[in-house]
């Protein structure tokens, strides 16, 4: 016989155990570790958003306990984090297991395929095989070599993006997960395997840069005969990663290349061709053209367009309009913006940050363009004008050229000096008329010719090494240094650039005149 | 007291020792014998334990006779012994009695005086009676010879019954190594025989036992002989293999051997583990079928293409000698990875000696491919059916082909030379002045017109050379020349009237020669790297192929192999790249950049990437386009990301190039509707006969077919040899009755050709019959008859013919008047085309065929519009030569190597052939094709060849 205490000492205990027995079924009943996972959902959508951040760390964390899961989703983001992290060969494995054309990458603002993918991983694997790689681990650069005797530029690329990165900082707020993985290709076709930018695209507009899976991909300066403005490009890229970083990859390609265009040039000392030629002149000539195109309408990317001179009126459209918007608001917008467009569409973001819209905003701007007088623009730059006499001019270039060559400067200077007209403010023919002068021993004649840089359309390496050069002989190092640092920003693998002569040996003792001596590309007239 | 013993004991024995010692010796001694026979009988079994348990065997009879002599000696020591064996049975009391008295003596425990005890023995032992003893010394000795008899019954039966198994036995049991040291012998009446392998055609033969004799490899070697014992297992042996004899079906036992090598064979009689050979063996020496021997005419030697580039042809004579005989015999080239058998030879294996040659040209496709040294051999297989043919092989001459892009960086090299000159040249005219007068200025036309006449041989030479088999393309070498005489031009101006401006005219003709040169140039520089790198991106591959080998195959030797080679061939190409103008250069630094990651990959054992580097470095040289360039950019400014224009070198062609270039393909074009022309004019004179005159035509003619099967009903259907006017007279009715079906069809076209021909043949056959006079009767006269009456029919067939095409004429006479004009316009574009000679610098052969074609136009022009349908075929076809002339002196490179960047107006990529129902120009081309192929005088194969032709077109 049970006491009413014993008895009411029993329900209480039973009352105790309740909830640990009903922890202990819902336990039971819930689906096993693995099965839960089954269904990723979020977690691989947490994953995509991470990657886009680049927040490498927090999407290993996401898919660590999806990894066992054998969901093609779950298998798509890891892929997508080894290409951001840099290993292709990991993503081509995870991705070639089953055929991955349904598959897409999970986060909203993609628009990647997962046979797209899994082409771009197969061609990075190929592309960055057996490479090299250089760190500087104190300032968090990476640099992949497709071809090792770039790695003479490494020390100038590390000072680029450190600078840039700061610029970006100081301008944008950007903040910048370590390191900053940057790979230069040797061409073209490496770059478009690298990206899954179409080749003939790549080809149709020049593009030298790609800022896409956390990487900047840019062309090795040695791709081009002359050189290109390769530390500009990086800085460009870099925006690009900042941008995409920011605005969690749904910045609008207008705001994207506008803000990278402002922000290209602010990492360095502003230099005499900044702002050259105007933008604006370029946007009044491509709307004379019917080349400009509205900035909604810009496509996927200004390396689509149709041509070098559509990518070159759309630069200039989105370099205007950016610059306007920022100009006309308060300090800190651009941040404020891409900070918006993390949680809301483009135009509800410009509303809230601006109080306008994109409609009114381009009213705004082209009306201020149409006011503005319209600039000369050189017609070397093209855009449907023509020099007068061009061929004539180049036949003659290049009679000077050879005759230079063939040691014949004071003929050559003869046929040289029959080249008149806007013609002449061309970078490369100045370069010319510098060289033979100086090989008829009139140095000061010739240091004359490229002294000023409002006498050249735009800036180029030759211009710049010949003028250090001059310079230097002429004992003016405040004059040679600039021109040397600008020559290596746009043509370092210049012998005359990096050794500072032109003497087939010689010259100044660095990594990047002996690479240069490498490449050893055929001087004036004897190629 | 004790000699008294003695003396009583040996009393006492010696009647058993007298009777018993002889008899036991002589058993032991069967004892031992008896166990040694059976040892050696159970060694003769010759496994191991049996050899053991015949030791064991003999071990045991000698133990048991020595057991027996030391049992004697002892009981002799003994008197007590000795009293009981010799006569405990007989008297056992009386010994029993002596033996206790022994004891006493012996032992006298009891205090009993010895004196006593000695007494008392003494007369115990008196007390054993001397008979006693002899007794039972009888029954022993009786017991031993019974028993000596037996064994010897028993060994004597066992030798008796196989005393050869005896002796075999002892020759096991001292086997050592399973050899049995004494040879004995085992076959009687041996003979031995040979017959050689089938391939060898040779008979067999007998060959003397136990002598040395010289065999081929695979010769069957037979032994007989008769077994001098039963029931052994014999064999043949060289000491490692036997075969067994067997029986021979008469009687007597034999073994084949084939002879695989050098060995000395002997008989041997296998028991268990040993064998007992023979004493004598048989020494066969094997000779091996040697692999055929191959000289290779002046090889070894080393032919460098490009050193020597007057090289045509690499002569192969050589010479094949085998021992027995070749069966075929190759020639064998071989590149890196890469081998090519061709059969110069098939024998039919009894061949021993065979010469031949071969003419391997340096365009042979395989050499062409390779880039890296070419090893040709000649390889010889023999017919050997034993161990399988073998390939003997002579020593290689080697090829070095010229690395690719080698020819071409040869001649863009001479280019640049004639370069350097042509700018030299500028350079002199350029710093001249044309003195005010003379002698002066004598002196500077002199040297103006030798220095022009200097660049004109520079120019020659550099056109007219080959450079390791490449030549200046014959339409820049014609652009070239085309712009030389226009300097040559200038250069005569200046001779006949030395000014400041004639003299202008020859630096502006220098200036404009220089500047085609240049781009040409680089044109051409650009072409050759783009050929050179696809070329390359072969062997990538096969670098790539050979890292993947090496990776599932962890790095054998020949993947290392494969990969070196292509790395030698891609680093060779790099080097001729480079040397290619800017593209060349860029290209050629990516080969050698891209090879250095292979080589890091190959390096650190990472075959995987080592083979995606190859595979990314294949891609690229796929895809020979320059590193960097923008194609739709007008200016020279340049955004970040946006090159902003070509980076391609300076490959534009030059003005003066475009309008060559403009004036060849017009050429081209022009040529290609003239052709067209020709077609149509074909069309409407083959416009056929009207119903009726079909009918008035097809009723004569069936009559005129039947009188020329009559007119050579007296030839031969079948001739009597080639030379024989019997021949000649049966091909003519052949023709003949090709003719009359050509009537009865309604074609007199056919029927005057093969007519023709009949009449051809009979005029043979007469002069044949007519040296042959002797035998051939009346045949001249017959075929006199037979020609005149085909002759007559032959005439009736052309009247027939030409009324027809007059008639033809007549109808298409409209026609022909309105295609009259589409041809004087085409004369008009060749004259305009060759008015263009001195603006675009056309040469001079190919301006002066323009002319003719434009005259030949226009008369066929003029004969369409009077009717004359057959005068304007004549015409148009000359003209169309001349056309085909013009095009000649231009140099076909348009439409063999397709259009260079920058050109315009011809189209690129795929294209179709045209199918039948298209439209009008192929229809006009098929007809043309058919009515040429099926209308020749293709005699009785006319029909199957106009079908060939409807199946190509179809």
């Amino acid at each position: 016989m049970m006491s009413p205490g014993h008895r009411f000492l029993r329900v209480m205990r039973r009352a105790a155990l309740a909830p640990v027995l009903t922890i202990a079924v819902a336990i039971s009943l819930a689906p096993p570790r693995e099965a839960r996972a089954r269904a990723p959902g979020d977690g691989v959508t947490r994953a995509a958003i991470a990657i886009t951040e680049h927040d490498y760390d927090r999407a290993r964390a996401e898919l660590a306990g999806l990894e066992a899961v054998d969901d093609e989703a779950v298998r798509v983001e890891l892929a997508r984090l080894s290409l951001y992290e840099g290993d292709c060969d990991r993503a081509v494995r995870l991705l070639a297991r089953s055929d991955p054309s349904g598959l897409h990458v999970a986060y909203e603002g993609s628009d990647v395929h997962g046979r797209e993918l899994l082409d771009i991983s197969r061609g990075c694997a190929r592309v960055t095989a057996a490479t090299v790689v250089e760190k500087d681990a104190a300032a968090g650069v990476e640099v992949r070599f497709q071809d090792e005797d770039d790695r003479a530029i490494f020390p100038l690329v590390v000072e680029t993006t450190v600078k840039a990165r700061a610029a970006l900082t100081r301008d944008l707020g950007a903040t910048w997960p370590l390191p900053t993985r940057i790979t230069f290709v040797r061409d073209l076709l490496s770059l478009s395997a690298m990206t899954g930018l179409p080749y003939e695209a790549a080809r149709t507009t020049g593009t030298v840069g790609i800022a896409k899976w956390g990487t900047v991909t840019i062309l090795s300066p040695r791709a081009s005969h002359r050189g290109y403005p390769w530390r500009d490009t990086l800085a460009h890229e870099l925006t690009h990663l900042a941008v995409t970083r920011a605005s969690l990859d749904r910045a609008p390609l207008w705001l994207q290349e506008g803000v990278a265009k402002l922000e290209e040039t602010r990492w360095r000392e502003p230099s005499p061709f900044d702002g050259r030629p105007p933008p604006d002149a370029i946007v009044q000539r491509g709307v004379d053209l019917k080349l400009d195109v509205p900035l909604d309408r810009l496509g996927p990317s200004i390396a689509m367009l149709p041509s070098a001179d559509a990518a070159m009126v759309a630069f200039a459209e989105v370099t205007s309009f950016v610059r306007f918007l920022e100009a006309r608001s308060p300090e800190g917008t651009l941040q404020r913006l891409l900070g918006a467009l993390r949680t809301m569409p483009v135009e509800g973001a410009l509303r809230e940050v601006t109080k306008l819209d994109l409609g009114q905003w381009d009213a705004e701007w082209r009306g201020d363009l149409s006011r503005k007088p319209r600039a000369v623009l050189s017609p070397l730059f093209g855009l449907g004008s023509r020099p007068p006499d061009a061929r004539s001019a180049r036949d003659r270039a290049r009679l000077a050229e050879l005759l230079l060559g063939r040691g014949h400067a004071s003929l050559a200077r003869r046929q040289i000096d029959r080249i008149t007209g806007d013609v002449t403010q061309d970078p490369s023919l100045r370069h010319l008329r510098a060289r033979i002068l100086e090989s008829a021993s009139e140095e000061v004649a010739a240091r004359a010719v490229v002294r000023d840089p409002a006498s050249v359309v735009a800036s180029s390496g030759p211009w710049w090494a010949i003028r250090g050069r001059l310079a230097r002989s002429a004992g003016d190092g405040a004059e040679a240094d600039p021109s040397f640092t600008e020559a290596a920003a746009h043509d370092p693998f210049s012998i005359e650039t990096s050794c500072e002569t032109i003497a087939p040996t010689g010259g100044r003792s660095s990594a990047m005149c002996a690479a240069a001596r490498r490449w050893n590309l055929a001087d004036i007239g004897r190629d | 007291m004790q000699v008294a013993l003695k003396e009583t004991i040996d009393r006492l024995s010696a009647p058993y020792r007298a009777r018993v010692e002889g008899p036991r010796t002589r058993a032991l001694a069967f004892l031992v014998a008896a166990f040694g026979v059976a040892g050696l009988l159970v060694a003769r079994s010759g496994t191991g334990r049996t050899r053991i348990a015949a030791v064991a065997l003999l071990a045991a009879g000698m133990a048991i006779a020595g057991v027996v002599r030391w049992y004697d000696r002892r009981v002799e020591r003994s008197p007590a012994r000795v009293l009981r064996r010799l006569a405990a049975r007989a008297e056992p009391l009386l010994v029993s009695r002596a033996v206790r008295a022994l004891r006493l003596v012996d032992a006298r425990t009891d205090g009993t005086s010895p004196d006593l005890a000695s007494h008392f023995l003494a007369r115990r032992l008196g007390e054993i009676p001397v008979e006693a003893a002899v007794a039972s010394a009888t029954r022993a000795r009786r017991i031993l010879v019974g028993a000596s008899v037996i064994l010897l019954a028993g060994i004597a039966s066992a030798c008796v019954s196989g005393p050869w198994r005896v002796v075999e036995g002892a020759d096991v049991l001292l086997a050592r190594r399973g050899k049995a040291p004494v040879p004995l012998a085992y076959l009687a009446d041996l003979q031995m025989s040979a017959r050689p392998p089938d391939y060898l055609h040779q008979e067999a033969r007998a060959h003397p036992v136990h002598a040395e004799v010289e065999l081929p490899v695979g010769t069957l070697l037979s032994v007989r002989g008769r077994p001098i014992h039963e029931g052994r297992r014999l064999a043949l042996s060289d000491g490692v293999r036997e075969i067994p004899f067997v029986d021979d079906g008469s009687g007597g036992v034999v073994a084949r051997w084939p002879i695989l090598a050098t060995a000395e064979l002997r008989v041997v009689a296998r028991f268990g583990d040993v064998v007992i050979e023979e004493a004598d063996p048989s020494s066969v020496t094997a000779i091996p079928d040697r692999e055929p021997e191959v000289t290779l005419e002046d090889a070894p030697r080393t032919v460098a293409l490009v050193a020597d580039a007057t090289v045509a042809e690499i002569p192969i004579r050589y010479e094949a000698v085998d021992d027995h005989g070749l069966r075929e015999i190759h020639l064998v080239l071989r590149s890196g990875a890469r081998e090519e058998r061709r059969v110069l030879s098939k024998l039919n294996g009894e061949t021993q000696r065979e010469r031949g040659g071969y003419s391997l040209r340096v365009s042979d496709p395989f050499i062409q491919k390779s880039h890296a040294p070419v090893e040709i051999r000649v390889e010889a297989r023999d017919n050997d059916a034993v161990s399988g043919p073998k390939w003997g092989k002579s020593v290689a001459i080697t090829v070095i082909p010229p690395r690719v892009g080698e020819p071409e960086a040869l001649r863009m090299a001479a280019l640049r030379k004639l370069r350097d000159r042509l700018t030299d040249s500028l350079a002199a005219r350029m710093s001249k002045e044309v003195p005010p007068r003379d002698p002066e200025r004598r002196t500077f036309t002199t040297e103006t017109w030798r220095g022009i006449e200097e660049d004109r041989e520079h120019l020659r030479a550099v056109t007219a050379t080959s450079y390791a088999g490449a030549r200046v393309p014959p339409r820049l070498a014609a652009l070239l020349d085309g712009q030389m005489r226009k300097i040559e031009a200038a250069g005569l101006a200046v001779v006949r009237a030395p000014s400041p401006a004639t003299h202008e005219g020859v630096v502006k003709a220098s200036e404009q020669m220089l500047l085609v040169t240049d781009a040409a140039l680089a044109g051409l520089g650009s072409k050759d790297t783009r050929t050179a790198a696809l070329a390359l991106s072969e062997v990538a591959d096969d670098l790539a192929a050979g890292a993947l080998e090496a990776e599932k195959a962890a790095a054998t030797a020949a993947a290392d192999t494969r990969m070196d080679a292509a790395k030698v061939v891609l680093e060779g190409g790099a080097a001729s790249m480079r040397q290619l103008g800017w593209l060349g250069h860029d290209l050629g630094e990516i080969v050698t950049v891209y090879l250095a990651r292979v080589g890091r990959g190959r390096a650190a054992r990472d075959f995987f990437h080592a083979e995606l580097a190859a595979r990314d470095l294949a891609a690229r040289l796929r895809q020979p386009d320059p590193s960097f360039g923008a194609k739709g950019s007008s200016g020279t400014g340049r955004g970040t990301e946006s090159g902003g224009g070509s980076d391609a070198g300076n490959e534009e062609p030059s003005p003066a190039e475009q309008a060559f270039d403009e004036a060849a393909r017009d050429l081209e074009r022009l040529a290609a509707d003239h052709a067209g022309q020709m077609g149509k004019l074909d069309q409407a004179l083959s416009v056929p006969p009207t119903a009726e005159e079909t009918r008035r035509f097809s009723d004569e003619a069936r009559r005129h077919a039947a009188l020329v099967r009559e007119a050579t009903a007296p030839m031969p259907s079948v001739g009597a040899g080639s030379d024989s006017w019997t021949s000649k007279g049966a091909a003519a009715k052949e023709h003949a009755e090709q003719m009359a079906r050509s009537l009865e069809q309604g074609s007199p076209a056919d029927a005057v050709t093969n007519g023709k021909s009949a009449l051809g043949s009979l005029d043979e056959a007469r002069r044949q019959a007519a040296r042959d006079r002797w035998t051939s009767g009346d045949a001249e006269r017959r075929i006199e008859d037979t020609r005149r009456k085909l002759e007559g029919e032959v005439a009736w067939a052309e009247r027939q013919l030409a009324d027809m095409k007059k008639r033809a004429e007549e109808r298409a006479h409209p026609e022909l008047a309105r295609q009259a004009a589409g041809e004087k316009k085409l004369a008009d574009r060749a004259k305009a085309l060759a008015e263009r000679k001195d603006k675009d610098a056309l040469p001079d052969r190919a301006a002066a065929a323009l002319d003719a074609a434009e005259k030949a136009a226009r008369e066929a022009a003029r004969a369409m519009q009077r009717g004359d349908g057959e005068r304007a075929r004549v015409e148009q076809r000359e003209a169309q030569q001349r056309l085909e002339s013009a095009r000649e002196a231009l140099g076909k490179e348009a439409a063999e190597e397709g259009p260079r960047d920058g050109d315009h107006g011809v189209p690129s990529g795929h294209t179709d052939i045209p199918k039948a129902d298209a439209h009008k120009g192929p229809e006009e081309f098929r007809q043309r094709v058919m009515k040429g192929l099926g209308s020749g005088d293709a005699g009785r194969y006319r029909d199957a060849v106009r079908r060939y032709a409807e199946g190509l077109l179809r």
